[in-house]
């Protein structure tokens, strides 16, 4: 139990550790990196949810696909490695306060509220039961999913490809 | 109460099937037709709009149950929203076919997103669960980035897309948390379920009070209402002036029938909004709505007060007119919402027949500009006649629609005993006089630049007659609207 505890403590540590790299990391290249390892704490994450089901999605859909698309977005812009964030340090400040009392008001929170756990024994085989959830409770859900990625992928070819000669205005 | 499994429920959801088919279908026929000509491709798009209109008719009279297990609910406040959607859909199907007749920028992609805002506004109207609530939020913004960012060769509209995104990614992520808050607090997403949570157990009110911010952020943002609204004049100037007018009403009324059904279904305990759940009395939900519909209306208004480009205009408007509804929110009432409902409908055709306009002047003149207006009642008396109906609509002018709109409203806060409020929502109608004056000023008083012909062609004419029609009609001859919005009002409990 100990171990685990110790184990979950360092998983989020990292976790935590590449979010604030992300954030506060003055070049995009790094904070792309950082992004990939944070994808990859959280299905760690995950893990200790008993979702591996979830964790393996996550590996494969955010390490795998969206993190190496940012990077490739990275690689084919022009410029782009030497751009550093130029902030008014004004709105630092600001944005600092602002967020600092969040985290605070949000670490209150967290403490002070008995949250509803769940009791029952997590699934052995997770897949199957999520498969059937997806066809059965979950169905419009799923749907509303497909329309809305396939609307997402033809937007981003309509938005991403080269203005060509039959959409001049 | 009356839930319906999957399979039950198809019948229930027709309007949105025929909407996906109808994507489907637009896709097809822009690949099979030659790209000279693309009226077949709105045509379409426009046939299936009246299939979903004719869908709505029929499930009209169907008894109000959860559908999809709770994920999604049809009841008589739904299917008002649903033919404000629908209805919207069509007029701005109308108006991008006028619009780009004479342009190529009218390709298959454009009326197939249009359809599938439409979807979503539809679905969001019908949400009844935190997880149908967010996926819907995001069909709808997810296509609206898309629409907004259509011109890519022009500056603005890139710039308006991607401050869309990035708005839009912040307030799902901020709604997202809340949800999840109050996920933890309860153990359920169905908003049925929450309600019951809540009544049966104690739970902390801070943390209540946190995920109720947070969720209307998201929300909020689809309404714009303060401090969520920044995006909206950037956006509404930036992109085609159809999405624009489309985005001004839609999803705006969508946020409305969401914010309805979270807070009513949610947080009391009767439909008549007489009894709350106990921790909801130490947050104050009401006075942070009235805090909320304040800010966004004075905002609105005193930001479009130095404004010249009558497009931005017509958002900072659009952000004082969701300001005023949110007073009918703050009522906490059946009267509000009631009023809410009447304010939509008419905004409906004053906002798009003012954003038509708009859209003519900008084509024929190339700028939407104040000077751009100019003496537009000697170059074009019915354009100028109808936009003068328009905006004393808006600036809620007796006998226009509007007036009888705001009328509405005002009485529902009377009779809540909110009159610090009402009278603040009424000295700001009168700021709005200012600016939508001075529209009016340059059409009727000032010379013209030019001498160039921007009159309506005969379809844009009988388009704007019939939208100032409603626009009039609804002011003298209110009452079956209203008589349907009374019977409208029930929303599906338990």
């Amino acid at each position: 139990m100990v171990i685990a505890d110790f184990a979950f403590i360092l998983v989020a540590a990292f976790v935590l550790i590449c979010a604030c790299v992300v954030v506060f990391h003055n070049k995009i290249i790094y904070s792309a990196f950082a992004l990939l390892f944070c994808f990859f704490g959280v299905a760690g994450l995950y893990v200790f949810l008993n979702a591996e089901f979830l964790a393996g999605t996550q590996l494969l859909v955010y390490v795998g696909g969206i993190s190496v698309l940012i990077l490739f977005g990275i690689l084919l812009t022009k410029n782009i490695e030497d751009l550093t964030s130029k902030e008014v340090s004004t709105q630092k400040i600001f944005g600092g306060l602002i967020s600092v009392t969040f985290l605070g008001g949000l670490i209150y929170m967290v403490n002070s509220v008995d949250w509803k756990v769940s009791t029952p024994k997590p699934i052995e085989n997770s897949p199957v039961e999520i498969g059937k959830l997806f066809m059965s409770d979950f169905l419009i859900p799923f749907e509303i999913a497909g329309v809305l990625l396939l609307v997402a992928l033809i937007g981003a070819v309509v938005i991403g490809r080269d203005t060509d000669k039959d959409l001049e205005v | 109460m009356n839930t319906l499994t999957a399979t039950e429920s198809i019948p229930y959801i027709l309007p949105e099937i025929i909407l996906v088919i109808g994507i489907c279908a637009v896709f097809l026929v822009d690949l099979l037709i030659k790209k000279e000509s693309k009226t077949p491709v709105a045509l379409t798009a426009l046939i299936f709009v009246v299939g979903a209109f004719l869908a709505l008719l029929k499930i009209d009279g169907l008894e109000p149950s959860y559908l999809f297990s709770g994920m999604l609910v049809l009841d008589k406040m739904n299917v008002y929203f649903k033919y404000i959607f629908i209805i919207s859909a069509a007029i701005a199907t109308l108006v991008s076919m006028q619009t780009y007749t004479s342009r190529k920028l009218n390709s298959g992609e454009y009326y197939a997103f249009l359809l599938t805002a439409t979807l979503g506004t539809l679905l969001m109207s019908g949400a009844s669960d935190l997880l149908t609530m967010a996926m819907s939020i995001e069909v709808v913004s997810i296509v609206s980035y898309c629409l907004a960012g259509y011109k890519k060769e022009d500056m603005e509209s890139s710039e308006a897309a991607l401050k869309y995104v990035l708005y839009g990614a912040l307030s799902s992520g901020i709604m997202l948390y809340g949800a999840s808050i109050l996920f933890g607090l309860t153990g359920e997403t169905n908003l049925a379920g929450i309600h019951t949570a809540l009544a049966t157990t104690e739970v902390n009110s801070i943390a209540l009070a946190l995920s109720i911010v947070m969720i209307l952020g998201g929300i909020g943002y689809k309404i714009a209402f303060a401090p969520f609204h920044f995006w909206c004049p950037d956006v509404y100037q930036g992109s085609p002036t159809p999405v624009a007018a489309f985005f001004s009403v839609a999803p705006k009324a969508a946020g409305f029938a969401m914010l309805l059904r979270f807070i009513s279904v949610t947080f009391t305990n009767d439909p008549s909004f007489t009894t709350w759940i106990p921790e909801i009395e130490s947050i104050g939900l009401q006075k942070v709505l009235i805090a909320i519909s304040i800010l966004t209306m004075t905002l609105g208004n005193l930001s479009a007060l130095n404004q010249t480009n009558v497009k931005r205009i017509l958002a900072y408007s659009s952000i004082a007119h969701a300001g005023y509804m949110l007073m009918g929110m703050a009522a906490l009432s059946f009267a509000g919402v009631e009023a809410i409902l009447f304010y939509l409908a008419t905004y409906l055709f004053m906002n798009f027949g003012a954003f038509f306009v708009v859209d003519h002047i900008g084509r024929k003149v190339g700028s939407d500009e104040i000077y751009a207006f100019k003496g537009l009642n000697t170059k074009a008396p019915l354009l100028a006649f109808t936009m003068v109906i328009f905006l004393a609509s808006l600036a809620g002018l007796p006998p226009m629609a509007g007036f009888i709109g705001k009328f509405y409203l005002f009485s529902a806060l009377v009779s809540s005993e909110l009159y610090l409020l009402a009278v603040w929502g009424l000295l700001n109608s009168v700021v709005s006089l200012y600016y939508y004056w001075r529209v009016a000023k340059a059409m009727y008083l000032e010379e013209s630049l030019s001498d160039e012909k921007v009159e309506f062609n005969l379809s844009g004419g009988v388009l704007a007659s019939i939208l100032a029609g409603f626009t009039l009609i609804l002011g003298i001859y209110f009452n079956p609207l209203s008589v349907w919005v009374k019977s409208s009002v029930s929303i599906l409990f338990g």
